[in-house]
C-alpha cells in the first residue's frame, strides 16, 4: 500500500518537474539601471570694465532785457542728450539761482551714466569721481551736487579739476553725501553686474552749468568731463 | 483478505510494468523531456554625458548688460545649447539662470517584460552657488531639480522608441527636457557640482 502511494506521488512529481521545465516561466522584477553621473561644471568669463556716459548739449536763449533790469527768469534752456544710457530721457532745465551777476545757472538731474562688466567678480560698488580736460573754459563751470540742492556751490566744480585731483562725486568725502553705490540698489534697481548712477533716485545727482552771459550771438562753450569708475 | 490481494497483484503488476516496459515508449518519454529554454536577464545600458560644461560670457552696451551663456556636453552623449535670455534675478537678487535645451540621455533595456514609458530621475548634488531646475516645456520654472539620488519631483517620463529596447530623452527626441541653470552674478569664476541621471 505504501510503496503504491510512494510510486504514485513519484510518478506525479515526475510529470510536474517536466512541465515546469517545458513551460519556461520564471519572473523577474523591472531591472533598475545604475544611476549614471554627469559632472557639472559651470565658468563665468569675467568681461572687462566698460564706463558710459552721455553727451548732453544745451540750447539757452537770453531775451533782450525789456528793461534796465535784467531778470534770470527769463532765461529758458533745453537739454539735448545723444548716447543716452539705459534710455535715459532729455532732462528738464531748471533756471537756478546765486549765479552772480553776469551768469546764470541752468541744473537738471543727473543724466543716467554707468559702469558694466563687474560680473564674475566680489566688485558690488563702485565709487566715481570727475576732472575736466585741463582747459577751463572760464565762462562755462559744471559742478556735481546733490539732488537736493538747488544752488550752484563752486567747490564742486569737476571742469577744473584735473586728473590727479579729481572731484569725487561719489564716494568717501564726495560732493554727493550718496556713499558707494551698491549694484541693486543703484537707479536699474537690478543686481546684474552694472552700477549706474543719475536719475532722480537712488545714485541720483544734479548736474549745475554756471554759464556766463555770452559776448556773442550765438555762442558756443563746451566742456569735457571724465567720469572715472572705480570699482569695489 | 481480498483487498490486500489486490493490492498484492497491483504491486506486482507495476513492478513487472517498470521492469519490462516497451522501448518504444521509452524514446518518446525522452524526447520529450528535450526542451530548448532560454534565460535572458533584464538589463539595461544607460549612456548620458560625462560632461556638461557652461560658460557664461557678459557684456555690457549703453542700454543694459549682455549675457551668453553655451552648455556643452561631452561624451557618449554630446550636444551644444545656447541662451541669449538671461533671467536677472532669478531665482533670487544678486542671480542670474540660463533655460538650455537638455543634452541627449538614453537606456537601452533588454529582456524586460514591460515595455511601457520608464521615468528618469534627474538629480543633483546641491551646491551653494549653482542651482538646477527641471524645466518640461522650455520655459522658465520654479521646480528645482532634487538633491542627488532623493526625491520624486524631477522626473522625466520617457515613452520607448518603437521597434527598439532604446528610451531616449533630451534634444530632438520624443521626450524633450531643459534645463534651467542659475548662478550668483558676482562670484569666482568657476564651480561645479555632479548631476545625477537615473532610469527607473
Amino acid at each position: 500500500m505504501s510503496l503504491i502511494r510512494t510510486i504514485s506521488a513519484v510518478g506525479v512529481l515526475a510529470l510536474l518537474t517536466m512541465t515546469l521545465g517545458e513551460t519556461d516561466f520564471e519572473l523577474y522584477t523591472e531591472s533598475h539601471a545604475e544611476p549614471s553621473t554627469s559632472a557639472m561644471s559651470v565658468t563665468c568669463v569675467s568681461p572687462g570694465v566698460v564706463a558710459f556716459s552721455p553727451n548732453v548739449a544745451y540750447t539757452i536763449s537770453i531775451p533782450a532785457p525789456t528793461t534796465s533790469a535784467f531778470s534770470a527768469s527769463s532765461v529758458t534752456a533745453t537739454a539735448a542728450l545723444t548716447n543716452a544710457v539705459n534710455g535715459d530721457t532729455n532732462p528738464t532745465v531748471s533756471i537756478g539761482t546765486d549765479a552772480g551777476d553776469d551768469a546764470v545757472v541752468l541744473y537738471h538731474r543727473g543724466p543716467y551714466i554707468k559702469i558694466g562688466g563687474v560680473q564674475c567678480s566680489a566688485a558690488t560698488t563702485a565709487k566715481l569721481d570727475a576732472y575736466g580736460d585741463g582747459v577751463d573754459d572760464t565762462a562755462y563751470d559744471v559742478s556735481v551736487q546733490e539732488t537736493a540742492v538747488s544752488t550752484y556751490q563752486s567747490d564742486n566744480r569737476a571742469d577744473n579739476k584735473a586728473s590727479g585731483t579729481p572731484l569725487v562725486a561719489f564716494g568717501t568725502g564726495g560732493s554727493v553725501a550718496t556713499s558707494n553705490l551698491s549694484d541693486g540698489s543703484d537707479a536699474d534697481t537690478y543686481t546684474n553686474g552694472e552700477i549706474s548712477f543719475g536719475g532722480a533716485s537712488s545714485g541720483g545727482f544734479r548736474l549745475f552749468n554756471r554759464v556766463v552771459y555770452l559776448q556773442a550771438n550765438p555762442d558756443t562753450r563746451g566742456e569735457t568731463i571724465t567720469w572715472v569708475f572705480t570699482p569695489n | 483478505m481480498i483487498r490486500w490481494g489486490i493490492y498484492a497483484v497491483g504491486t506486482l503488476a507495476a513492478i513487472l510494468a517498470a521492469l519490462f516496459h516497451s522501448p518504444e515508449v521509452d524514446s518518446v518519454q525522452d524526447s520529450e523531456e528535450f526542451s530548448v529554454w532560454a534565460r535572458c536577464d533584464p538589463h539595461s545600458q544607460v549612456s548620458v554625458p560625462q560632461q556638461i560644461w557652461v560658460q557664461v560670457t557678459f557684456g555690457s552696451s549703453s542700454t543694459s548688460p549682455t549675457a551668453i551663456a553655451t552648455m556643452s556636453s561631452f561624451g557618449s552623449r554630446g550636444l551644444e545649447s545656447r541662451s541669449t535670455t538671461p533671467l536677472w534675478g532669478t531665482p533670487q537678487k544678486g542671480w542670474v539662470a540660463f533655460v538650455f535645451e537638455g543634452p541627449p540621455i538614453e537606456g537601452n533595456y533588454y529582456c524586460q517584460t514591460d515595455w511601457g514609458n520608464k521615468r528618469a530621475h534627474l538629480s543633483y548634488v546641491t551646491h551653494p552657488k549653482i542651482k538646477m531646475y527641471l524645466s518640461l516645456d522650455g520655459q522658465p520654472t520654479t521646480q528645482e531639480m532634487d538633491p542627488a539620488l532623493q526625491g520624486s519631483r524631477s522626473i522625466l517620463s520617457i515613452p520607448p522608441t518603437p521597434g527598439s529596447t532604446t528610451y531616449q530623452a533630451g534634444a530632438g527626441s520624443a521626450a524633450p527636457y531643459w534645463l534651467e541653470v542659475a548662478i550668483p552674478v558676482y562670484d569666482s569664476p568657476s564651480t561645479s557640482t555632479t548631476m545625477y541621471n537615473e532610469f527607473l
